[in-house]
């Protein structure tokens, strides 16, 4: 059990988003970075779909209220226990009264924090992801402040300490994170020009960006068509270009519905990678097929799977000391 | 008192051990024997208290994995004075990472393994003079 000693207001708890209600306006919100909070979730055993607390921004401190284990994951934040650095993933013990201190965020934008079981709130229409829009879920569907008590799920026990290694945020010596991209309907109504700059140029995120969405900024890109499109289904990953030719990128909050043309669509297993994107990052966009956004799926399974199967290995192993 | 075999060795057991300075009090006798250029002087003999090193063993078979690389920790170098609790590395397998951690606060000495040699569990990675 954890107490929340000062936080910035942007925390939420999240899982892995509330599924089946889109036609109804209810979009499905969860973590930015699915990966980080499976990764948190697996490390100490719990399922996928345990919530977690996603931290945006810090310095945020945490007081253990019982002896508990706990997992931190995702971008490093100088994190120190009662002291001690932590590496940007862990899971572990902390005993009962030491604090948990982040500092400043680097190599990412999202921290996700997890506790035995997952952090116990009523699960509301079949998911613990708060809709910050829609004020419920999560804690009475508001960002975490001074004085919230985090609750585990399950009792923790005694376990040795784990760490694991995430995939990097970008390609090996790049200086810009690569978006695998699918075309959408209007991708073609785009003209030659912006369809060879939007698919090779980069693009920076703009400060404008939040869990609703990112805008970028870069090249302009010109819809070649006449006339609006009328409102449609729009989904997370889907790339709008409003009026002024500048993309946005729909995430987690996103809208359910919009009017804009889409020039493209991040794949599912990289929406991580604009999650762990801050303002200021570049960005690039490569156009795939569907085969291959199917195998980036696949790999990504398989990564997790693997995962999942050595913290068993290890977990049988300890017995054996 | 002794013989001159028996000098000739415990003068060599002396150089074996290194020793520079041997008194030996016995039957009426005092026997002793200085090696080395002059009177050794008190700072040269080794205090009885030395700092006592404590082995960091590896928790588990996988390859050794430095702090310091893409985990958000400054890296740790020998002769790096570390925490006790301080992370030191990581024993990696195929992205799953026990991380290792300093028993006591102390000084670090070099790493014993290489960067992604495979240990086995209680191999030592590191020997830690530990502060009293």
């Amino acid at each position: 059990m954890i107490e929340v000693i000062s936080i910035p207001p942007l925390a939420t708890i999240q899982d892995l988003g509330r599924f089946g209600y889109w036609a109804q306006g209810l979009g499905r919100a969860g973590a930015m970075d699915p990966l980080a909070h499976r990764v948190a979730n697996l490390l100490l055993g719990n399922d996928e779909e345990a919530a977690t607390l996603e931290i945006p921004l810090t310095p945020a401190q945490f007081r253990f209220v019982e002896d508990s284990n706990f997992a931190l994951v995702g971008a490093a934040s100088k994190a120190t226990l009662d002291g001690v650095s932590l590496p940007r993933v862990w899971a572990g013990n902390a005993r009962a009264g030491q604090v948990l201190t982040l500092g400043p965020l680097t190599q990412g934008a999202q921290v996700y924090l997890s506790l035995p079981g997952g952090i116990d709130v009523p699960r509301v229409l079949g998911s613990r992801s708060t809709q910050l829009r829609e004020a419920f879920g999560g804690i009475e569907g508001r960002v975490l402040e001074a004085g919230d008590i985090l609750r585990p799920v399950s009792a923790s026990t005694q376990m040795r300490p784990l760490s694991y290694s995430l995939p990097p945020l970008r390609p090996l010596g790049g200086a810009d994170i690569v978006l695998r991209v699918l075309p959408s309907a209007e991708t073609e109504e785009f003209s030659q020009a912006s369809r060879d700059a939007f698919f090779s140029q980069t693009y920076t995120i703009t400060p404008a960006s939040n869990r609703q969405g990112y805008r970028l900024q870069g090249p302009e890109l010109t819809r070649q068509a006449t006339g609006e499109l009328r409102s449609h289904g729009i989904a997370p990953g889907i790339v709008q270009v409003p009026g002024g030719g500048q993309p946005i990128i729909q995430l987690a909050d996103s809208a359910t519905m919009g009017g804009y043309p889409k020039i493209a669509c991040v794949i599912e297993p990289d929406l991580w990678r604009i999650g762990q994107a801050r303002a200021g990052d570049n960005v690039r966009f490569e156009l795939i097929t569907l085969a291959e956004a199917r195998d980036a799926e696949i790999e990504e399974t398989a990564l997790l799977e693997n995962c999942r199967r050595l913290l068993d290995l290890h977990e049988f192993q300890k017995g054996w000391s | 008192m002794y013989s001159e075999t028996e000098m000739t060795r415990l003068v060599e057991a002396m150089r074996r051990t290194g020793s520079k300075l041997l008194e030996v009090d016995g039957a009426g006798d005092h026997l002793r024997l200085v090696l080395g250029d002059a009177e050794p002087a008190a700072s040269e003999i080794a205090p009885l208290n030395a700092a006592p090193k404590e082995q960091v063993k590896s928790p588990g078979l996988g390859r050794f994995i430095a702090v310091g690389r893409d985990d958000g920790l400054e890296p740790v170098s020998a002769g790096a004075a570390v925490s006790e609790g301080q992370v030191l590395g990581y024993i990696d397998d195929d992205g799953v990472r026990l991380p290792f951690c300093a028993p006591a606060a102390g000084t670090l000495t070099a790493a014993l393994v290489a960067e992604g040699q495979v240990t086995g569990y209680g191999d030592v990675l590191f020997e830690l003079e530990v502060v009293q």
